[in-house]
């Protein structure tokens, strides 16, 4: 590519041909403001705050997609740039509702903060046009609030291009024109699959995870309520970014110390029943090797991608593994073994989850997800999973209670089901499950220890990735992809016949895997996605068992009370069905 | 005055010169007292003109009340906050009638 | 002391005696929420109860700000009935408080609006019920929104206790409670002294500095203008917080180069200026020493303390130096001299000072201070001013390449820079007085004493064969203190005496970064220092730049130039509003 030499704001550079204004300027000191912008997801130029002014050009140019040209003259910092930004914002403000104090965001919100950039003081227009449009909270885990929307459109760029659901779009012309559903449509009603990456991107508090910290609240000062709590693999290094730690810092003992004085009655740990999945999900892979059954196997922990199977190829959810995911696996665990352990009324037990997901909220309220009632014969039981709260809710309870987090000292995870292994940290991380699942599968298969244990090809933010691990003379062919846009790739070759020689495959709903999960703390970029990561591999290698099969907590479970792996009683708590959606 | 039998007329009068007389003494300098004594005489007006009353409006006064009484600075503010919760629980019946 | 045991949340801590329970809480990670307490200015009056807490045994809630820790207390900071208290209280404010945070000055940075975040609050429910108050913008320095006034009294405390000013006050008004100017007089006919004190405490935007950024966007789009600016000595390690710089971090080179980068025609420094004032300031007193003028001498460069004496002990007023401040020097010569000099017409000139005062905006607008024969100064921005401008140009400050300030007017000393802290000014004095009146090098030019945040410093330096007594004192309530003794005959045997209106001399001054608490007032303090300890040039007359402008220009200090464009009047005020 060629060069291109242009002078912005009085300062000469040269760039490579392509580059836009907006990155150019960057690397001479100008951040040029902007709003609906999203790197690589959203540059439409929608919502103008980003404009520059062009010597020669009649009309201001948009800084994020216009490229630079050779001899570009580009001034960032005009007076009538500086007004038609704020008049920008005015007008968004004009139809915006002012509830900062009360509005989720408060505090992270981009057009907030924007404003305050752009030294706005006043609101001299008057014309909401959104005002009156009601807030759609049909689903499990996103509550739609139209009338914060500014339509940056960031929302429908995310949902149709990076995870190829389309679930929500802009609708209507002019002044009626909203984003959302199709009119008449609850997002409920569509194929959403609640993976929460709208409200990830979302700039303000139009989008947002359903908080339900008031029911955990009641719960913990409720006297007869025996209130436990488990934490997903990917919260142990995103929650100390909303206490300002950086990001991918490792917080588990912060974590476990500040949920004891929230007043948990137990904490436990959603790696011990990652272990667990990997033993019951490799024993199934092994069995469907040896014994038939549909190939490639596909993962089940996701639960945005469980949706979104059954929404869009339920003809290949035979392919899908029949194992429930860790957070569903630990709430029949704690329901069944766990209070019989304890000979406590598992009608008392309340199953609170920490996750970095904003579809665990959906899974959790799934009607099978009943197992516990149905071991226990018993209607008093409620879910197995009794609440799901995302990684921000967790770090508002802490905030509201004081907690001075960054300084807490470290607390150790309750047993039983608090002890895990390295396998079940990365999780977290795009390729993890793959991974853990190799660790365990190639010991449990050759019977000797695996010297190499860091499988580097499956890490990493790329796509879609693959193995080649050879296995008592097998060749295991494996895959992983994240991202539901990836999947697609996937599941069109699956369809189509293509991957009849592949063995497994890891497929997370969201980029990055869970560590990027539409739950977790805003904002969650690339760099957040590669500090976690990173983080995740941290806590892995430095862990005492680094193998599923080696948890001796999972050892003593199968032991007292599982019998063994795809036994009859992990069939009847660990495992489960779909059901194909239109 | 026995619950069963009180004239609404006579406890929403009651209520309200108390609470006159509870504003007129706040001094201001703490916030639950000031701001709050001022809400709750706001509803307590309307259960005294007839008014109708939400239940969610009633709700609140209860927690208004038992934030001044257990929070306020000083005796005022207090007194003010328990004499309003003592009204609400005795003659519940009274102010549910507004509803 | 002997230490005792108590329980706070299930957990025993064991505190020395006199500690609040917040205090001992905050020491097992627990943090109560608190909006009304300033422990800095020692403000715990209890008025806003968010940090009240159950203490068992107890009735009430106590207010854990300003309630001692006691032997056996067993505390609860989270319970049911103690979260719904808070939130209500939380709620109450909120009913009471304009919502326009996106267009709020202190957006971004307002202490309810994290409460609100903390609290989660998603609903109110309760109608406003004050009625609309009218902005108070009278003063040219600091403007009041009393609509969004929360009835903390931090600005009561800090302009009645630290500053001793009173010119604000908490009281009924028709059966409102209220913050207002005495005797409901607007903010400018009161003896308020422009400190800005109230603006750094305000945990609201119900206080804040004019803002005049407009004017010098306006400026700098004129073609016909030449606009010039200057920047104080505070400023060069306060900029950077606004970026996220650690606090105190010396920014001069980002600032110069974000300055430049906005289209000023010339940078200058007022740490130039600084350097000049000592050489008048020093003469000053050498003339009163050697011909027994008033003593001892007081100086001049803090508008605040101006103000202040002008309206408290106008009795006093031959006492101060009749320099100018930095400030006011380099407007005028910038109008003088270096229009001369650049061959622009002075008209055509616009001085902008970067400073980390709202008093200074007061200053330059005081009818005397044209000397250039144009109003010196024309637009005064506060640290945060300039903050804002910054932000809104998205300008990468943090990343700035340093760049130099312009000549002939851009180099300053150490003992320019040590300005900006408290003691700063007596300590560059002493350091080019010493050489000046013995001919002999200074060995030893760190003068220990007179620096640190102490109230009220004092010195002595052995000059020539005189023992030289000083003092220094920083916040207005010391200099009332000084002032009296002053006037009771009690400092006959000093010499000079350094007044600073601000708690910790400019850098904690009333148009610096929000939060500036004591922590960042000695962070900025270790920043002032080392940046003089890395200078060039450390003594105010060793400043090349100071010596060629009195040799091609004002001849020699005090000369007629100097007393033309460098010194001033000051106007006996006396008490406002006038009780008739």
């Amino acid at each position: 590519m060629g060069r291109v030499r242009l002078v912005i704001d009085r300062q000469a550079i040269e760039v490579e041909s392509g580059t836009t204004i907006l990155e150019a300027a960057a690397r001479v000191g100008s951040k040029i403001p902007t709003l609906c912008y999203l790197e690589g997801i959203n540059e439409v130029g929608a919502c103008r705050i980003c404009v520059v002014d062009v010597k020669g050009k009649k009309e201001f140019a948009t800084a994020c997609n216009t490229p630079v040209e050779d001899g570009m003259e580009v001034r960032t910092n005009t007076p009538a740039l500086r007004a038609a930004r704020r008049a920008t914002v005015e007008m968004i403000l004009s139809d915006h509702p002012m509830e900062c104090l009360t509005c989720i965001r408060n505090g992270n919100c981009e057009l907030q903060t924007l404003a305050s950039q752009l030294n706005v003081r006043t609101v001299r227009m008057s014309g909401a046009t959104h005002a009156d449009l009601p807030c759609d909270d049909s689903t499990s885990g996103i509550v739609r609030d139209p009338r914060k929307c500014i339509f940056c459109q960031r929302c429908v760029s995310v949902c149709s291009d990076v995870q190829g659901v389309g679930a929500i779009e802009l609708q209507g012309h002019g002044f009626e024109a909203f984003i959302g559903p199709p009119p008449n449509l609850k997002l409920d009603e569509t194929r959403c699959v609640q993976c929460g990456q709208c409200a990830l991107v979302c700039p303000t508090g139009a989008i947002t995870e359903k908080d339900e910290t008031d029911k955990v609240w009641a719960a913990l000062f409720d006297p007869r309520k025996y209130v436990v709590v488990q934490t997903a693999p990917a919260t142990h290094v995103t929650i100390g970014e909303m206490f300002g730690l950086p990001v991918g810092t490792d917080i588990t003992g912060k974590m476990v110390a500040a949920l004891r004085r929230l007043g948990f009655d137990a904490v436990f740990d959603t790696n011990f029943t990652a272990d667990l999945t990997i033993m019951e999900e490799g024993s199934e892979l092994i069995k469907r090797l040896t014994e038939g059954g549909a190939l490639p196997q596909l993962t089940s922990c996701s639960p945005g991608w469980i949706k979104y199977v059954e929404h869009f190829y339920p003809k290949l959810l035979p392919h899908v593994s029949s194992c429930k995911s860790p957070q569903q696996m630990f709430g029949a665990i704690a329901k069944t073994y766990f209070a019989e352990k304890t000979s406590r009324d598992p009608a008392s037990i309340f199953v609170v989850s920490v996750m970095p997901c904003t579809a665990k909220k959906f899974e959790a309220a799934r009607p099978e997800m009943d197992t516990a009632k149905r071991y226990w014969n018993n209607s008093h039981i409620s879910q197995d999973v009794d609440v799901v709260l995302t990684s921000r809710e967790l770090g508002r309870m802490i905030r509201r209670t004081g907690i001075d987090f960054a300084v807490l000292p470290d607390d150790e995870y309750d047993e039983p089901l608090g002890i895990s292994t390295g396998a079940a940290a990365i999780f977290g991380a795009t390729g993890g499950v793959m991974e853990a699942a190799l660790r365990t599968g190639y010991e449990l298969v050759t019977g000797k220890t695996l010297e190499q244990i860091d499988f580097q090809e499956v890490r990493g933010l790329e796509g879609i990735k693959e193995a080649v691990v050879p296995l008592n003379g097998v060749n295991l062919k494996v895959m992983v992809a994240h991202g539901l846009h990836n999947a697609r790739h996937v599941m069109e070759r699956l369809k189509a016949g293509e991957l009849k020689d592949y063995h497994f495959i890891e497929i997370m709903c969201c980029p990055g895997g869970c560590i990027g999960g539409g739950g977790q703390p805003i904002p969650t970029d690339t760099e957040a996605r590669q500090n976690r990561i990173e983080g995740l591999y941290q806590v892995d290698a430095v862990m005492k068992y680094r193998k599923s099969h080696e948890n001796p907590a999972v050892k003593t479970l199968y032991e007292e009370f599982l019998g063994k792996p795809l036994g009859h009683r992990s069939h009847e708590l660990l495992h489960t069905r779909y059901v194909p959606r239109p | 005055m026995h619950s069963g039998d009180a004239d609404p007329k006579v406890v929403s009068e009651l209520a309200r010169s108390l609470l006159a007389l509870v504003r007129g003494e706040s001094c201001g300098e703490c916030l639950p007292c000031w701001h709050g004594i001022r809400q709750i005489s706001a509803v307590l007006d309307k259960v005294d003109n007839g008014s109708p009353v939400s239940a969610e409006e009633l709700a609140a006064v209860g927690e208004l009340a038992r934030t001044v009484g257990q929070g306020a600075k000083c005796g005022v503010g207090r007194i003010g906050g328990r004499l309003v919760l003592e009204l609400l629980s005795r003659y519940s019946s009274v102010f549910q009638a507004r509803v | 002391m002997s230490t005792f045991a108590l329980t706070i949340d299930g957990q025993r801590i064991e505190v020395e005696p006199g500690t609040t329970i917040l205090d001992a809480a905050a020491q097992v990670g627990i943090k109560i929420p608190t909006l009304c307490y300033l422990k800095d200015i020692g403000h715990d009056v209890g008025a806003c109860r968010i940090c009240v807490v159950e203490v068992e045994g107890e009735k009430e809630f106590k207010t854990a700000c300003n309630t001692p820790a006691a032997a056996g207390m067993v505390v609860h900071t989270n319970t049911p009935a103690v979260r719904e208290a808070r939130r209500v209280t939380v709620e109450l404010i909120l009913a009471d408080h304009p919502v326009e945070c996106p267009t709020c000055v202190r957006n971004g940075l307002c202490e309810l609006q994290d409460l609100a975040a903390t609290f989660g609050l998603r609903e109110v429910r309760f109608p406003r019920t004050r009625p609309a108050y009218p902005i108070d913008d009278s003063s040219v320095a600091i403007i009041r929104d009393p609509n969004k006034c929360i009835l903390c009294r931090r600005c009561v405390t800090v302009c009645q206790q630290v500053q001793g000013v009173s010119a604000i006050e908490f009281k009924k008004v028709d059966g409102e409670a209220v913050v207002t100017p005495v005797l409901k007089v607007p903010l400018a006919e009161t003896n308020c002294v422009n400190c800005g004190q109230c603006v750094l405490v305000c945990p609201v935007g119900a206080i804040y500095e004019r803002d005049e950024t407009a004017r010098v966007w306006a400026a700098l789009a004129d073609p016909q203008k030449h606009v010039v600016v200057q920047t104080a000595p505070a400023t060069h390690v306060s900029i950077g917080d606004a970026f996220g710089l650690p606090t105190g971090t010396d920014i001069t080179g980002k600032m110069v180069a974000a300055l430049r980068r906005f289209g000023f025609d010339a940078v200058f420094d007022t740490n130039f200026t600084a350097d000049l004032t000592i050489m008048e300031e020093g003469s000053e007193l050498l003339e009163r020493i050697n011909n027994g003028g008033v003593l001892p001498q007081i100086t001049s460069c803090s508008p605040g303390w101006i103000k202040y004496i002008e309206h408290f002990h106008p009795d006093l007023l031959p006492h101060v130096s009749s320099c100018k401040s930095p400030q006011q020097m380099l407007g005028a010569l910038a109008k003088t001299f270096y229009a001369q000099r650049k061959g622009v017409d002075p008209a055509d000139v616009f001085v902008v000072s970067i400073m980390p005062c709202t008093a200074k905006k007061y200053e330059a607008a005081r009818p005397e201070m044209n000397d250039s024969g144009y109003r010196d100064v024309d637009v005064v921005l506060t640290s945060r001013e300039l903050g804002r401008m910054i932000k809104e140009a998205g300008l990468d400050f943090a990343n700035l390449p340093d760049e130099d300030y312009d000549e002939p007017m851009g180099i300053g000393s150490g003992a320019a820079q040590i300005f900006g802290a408290t003691g700063g000014v007596m300590e560059a004095a002493l350091r080019t007085a010493y050489e000046l009146v013995t001919g002999k090098t200074l060995d030893q030019i760190d003068f220990e004493d007179v620096r640190g945040l102490k109230g009220i410093k004092e010195a002595t330096v052995p000059v020539d064969g005189l023992d030289v007594k000083v003092l220094v004192s920083h916040g207005l309530g010391n200099a009332g203190i000084l002032m009296d003794k002053l006037r009771a005959g009690e400092l006959k045997d000093y010499h000079f005496i350094e007044v600073m209106c601000c708690p910790g001399g400019c850098i904690g001054g009333g148009g610096q970064p929000i939060p500036t608490g004591t922590l960042a007032r000695e962070r900025r303090i270790g920043g002032t220092y080392a940046r003089d300890k890395a200078l060039q040039y450390r003594k105010s007359h060793e400043n090349p730049q100071v010596k060629k402008l009195y040799e091609e220009y004002l001849e020699k200090p005090l000369g007629h130039r100097s007393h033309e464009l460098l010194h001033t009047t000051y106007v006996a005020r006396g008490w406002q509003p006038r009780v008739e």
